[in-house]
């Protein structure tokens, strides 16, 4: 960018400030001058020797202090170490994996495509939520280290160990597999909570809910995002060329994942591609099959599945166009309740936050006590409070401090006003 | 009474040197309320926009005016200058609350505390979609080192030339110039990553 097209988003910057200002600059600036003068008639402009001596001692005390007090873990994110910031969501690009850097040491690799979010960053560790798609979690172990990793409903406490850990929303399958040491697994069709130990794995899938299988698995299987086979179906593996090699101890493995820029075989199915993670290429293989054709024609999980890869391939009208066929076309039921999540999720992610509104309001409707309603209530509230929809949001987030006080967005519900029950 | 003229750069009352030069800044230096008033008239909304260009449009910047302004009346005892020069001044001392201002929040993020200082709703009439850039502008920005960021806002939001951009922030010019070389290809990298913010100015920077 030259110097005359910054200088022209510098003003279109200016303009835009400008447009958001509500309060009369002058009428702010009065009350400035009127502490000012105050100030002035009030002739401190000359602090005491007593007081220097006092604020000296104060702040080296302070100093001290804030040097042995222990800090919150704090993150670095991409091979840039971008500052990240606990609450923000964090998207996979579709083509590669994303690691997040914390500063104890551990490390999250984020597969190409998955959505997490780091909610809460203590000194002893992290609540991270893996929205959907799959992570390598290397935690460095500490005697007091207190990880926990939110898949969907489940929850994965750690201390320190490594693992993978996916979680498809779609399909409602959960599914880990520990390389080093050992996590708790709690959540729906877990009586109570189960301990997996080092070279186990954990699938859960649908239907029925509550199938659970644990199997010993030296190997390690690694887990494909975000198509987890779920236990119910013959296990294979979902897509067995990209799976990584084996992994020097103690170091975080990093996703071989083929490039968008591999040859792709013409006559493969889009759903291949799709399990390779190349997304552009495989809504390329559908529209070559007839994209409309297909959304006339797929089940309900896979036109979820087209929703997500012409997602993830940056194409959103061909996305929503998946979204409203599996609404029309299967009313009444998971897919349509989730088809209406992700319209929602589309438009809070372009910034629409007013549309977003009426879909997650959809979704908690058909599917209320849905296996994401406290996703969909955390992003409703979220949305109402962005679109100015002040007594909404409260309302919203006070259902939400009631049913999740522990939840993700616990902390912002309180923030807009929720109150916790009895 | 000093004379008053219009600045035609910034459209504020800026003070034009007199005889009465010397006695005005004295009468600073004594404390006096109405010169204290007089000088705030001048260059408040001068250096309230400074701040803005800086800060973006934040809650903390009528407090920040007021430490510019407080200050300035603690340091007028050292001041050398006269009253022409007041305004660079207090722009020196402004860049300087602003990277403080910076600073403190970036050590609040790092403790996991709040920052003051959000940017206030937009009016529903204001394009979401502008409205995110616009913040995801804001977010760009607060990326870049502080120096950086200054140096940078100073230049292209506030529409200073280099030789000012270096005099307000009490450097040279080389550095100045190093400054917005390295802050301009740290922004266009963050503003590649982000389709959003790069296509509104694809838009805006035409």
């Amino acid at each position: 960018m030259d110097d005359e097209r910054l200088l022209g988003f510098g003003r279109a910057l200016v303009a835009a400030q400008d447009g958001v200002r509500r309060d009369d600059p002058t009428e702010a600036r009065a009350r400035v001058r009127e502490r000012l003068l105050a100030r002035a008639d009030r002739d401190e402009r000359a602090p005491s020797v007593p007081w220097v001596v006092a604020t000296v001692v104060g702040v080296a005390a302070a100093l001290v202090l804030w040097i042995a007090w222990p800090r919150a873990l704090t993150f670095a994110i991409g091979p840039e170490d971008a500052p990240g910031v606990a609450g923000a969501w964090l998207a996979a690009p579709g083509t590669e994996p994303q690691s997040l850097h914390f500063s104890d040491g551990s490390v999250i690799d984020l597969h190409a495509g998955s959505r997490a979010r780091v909610v809460h960053l203590h000194r002893d560790g992290a609540q991270v939520v893996l929205e959907a798609g799959a992570a390598e979690v290397a935690i460095v172990p500490g005697a007091a280290s207190r990880w926990r990793i939110d898949a969907g409903p489940y929850l994965v406490d750690v201390t320190g160990t490594r693992f993978d850990v996916a979680w498809d929303p779609h399909a409602e399958v959960f599914a880990l597999t520990l390389h080093e040491g050992a996590v708790i697994v709690r959540g729906p069709g877990i009586d109570g909570e189960r301990a997996v130990g080092a070279g186990e794995s954990l699938r859960i899938g649908e239907p029925p809910p509550s199938t659970v299988a644990v199997a010993s698995s030296p190997a390690a299987d690694p887990i494909a995002p975000p198509s987890v086979t779920p236990i119910a179906a013959p296990v294979v593996d979902a897509a067995p060329s990209i799976a990584p090699g084996p992994v020097p101890a103690g170091k975080p493995r990093v996703p071989a994942r083929p490039r968008a820029s591999a040859p792709i075989d013409d006559r493969a199915d889009w759903r291949t591609l799709a399990e390779a993670a190349s997304y552009r290429e495989a809504l390329a293989a559908a529209e070559a099959q007839g994209f409309d054709t297909l959304c006339a024609s797929l089940p309900a999980k896979d036109l979820l599945r087209l929703a997500d890869v012409a997602r993830f391939a940056r194409r959103p009208e061909r996305a929503a166009s998946a979204l409203d066929a599996a609404r029309r076309r299967f009313p009444d039921t998971d897919a349509a309740a989730m088809a209406a999540f992700e319209r929602g999720r589309m438009a809070f992610a372009r910034g629409a936050h007013r549309d977003a509104v009426p879909w997650f309001t959809t979704y908690l409707r058909e599917r209320p006590e849905g296996s994401i309603a406290r996703e969909a209530t955390g992003r409703l509230m979220e949305s109402q409070h962005e679109a100015g929809q002040v007594g909404a949001a409260r309302a919203t987030a006070g259902r939400y401090v009631a049913r999740w006080p522990g939840g993700p967005d616990a902390d912002l519900a309180r923030r807009l006003g929720a109150v916790d029950p009895d | 009474m000093p004379a008053l003229a219009n600045d035609s750069r910034t459209d504020t009352l800026a003070y034009l040197p007199t005889a009465d030069d010397r006695a005005f800044v004295e009468r600073l230096r004594a404390g006096d309320r109405r010169a204290i008033g007089i000088l705030f008239d001048r260059h408040g909304a001068a250096i309230e926009r400074v701040l803005e260009r800086v800060l973006g449009r934040d809650t903390e910047v009528p407090d920040l005016l007021h430490d510019v302004f407080v200050q300035a009346m603690i340091g007028v005892t050292r001041y050398r200058g006269d009253s022409a020069s007041l305004r660079p001044w207090l722009l020196q001392i402004a860049v300087r609350t602003a990277r403080k201002c910076i600073r403190r929040r970036a050590t609040r993020r790092i403790l996991g505390l709040r920052t003051p200082g959000e940017l206030p709703d937009a009016p529903d009439a204001v394009d979401p979609e502008q409205q995110t850039a616009v913040r995801r502008a804001h977010a760009a920005l607060d990326r870049l080192p502080t120096d950086e960021r200054i140096a940078f806002c100073l230049r292209f939001v506030e529409g200073m030339q280099l030789d000012e951009v270096a005099d307000a922030c009490d450097t040279s010019l080389a550095t100045v110039k190093r400054r917005l070389v390295k802050a301009r290809v740290r922004f266009e990298r963050l503003a590649a990553r982000d389709s959003l913010l790069g296509r509104w100015i694809e838009e805006v920077a035409r």
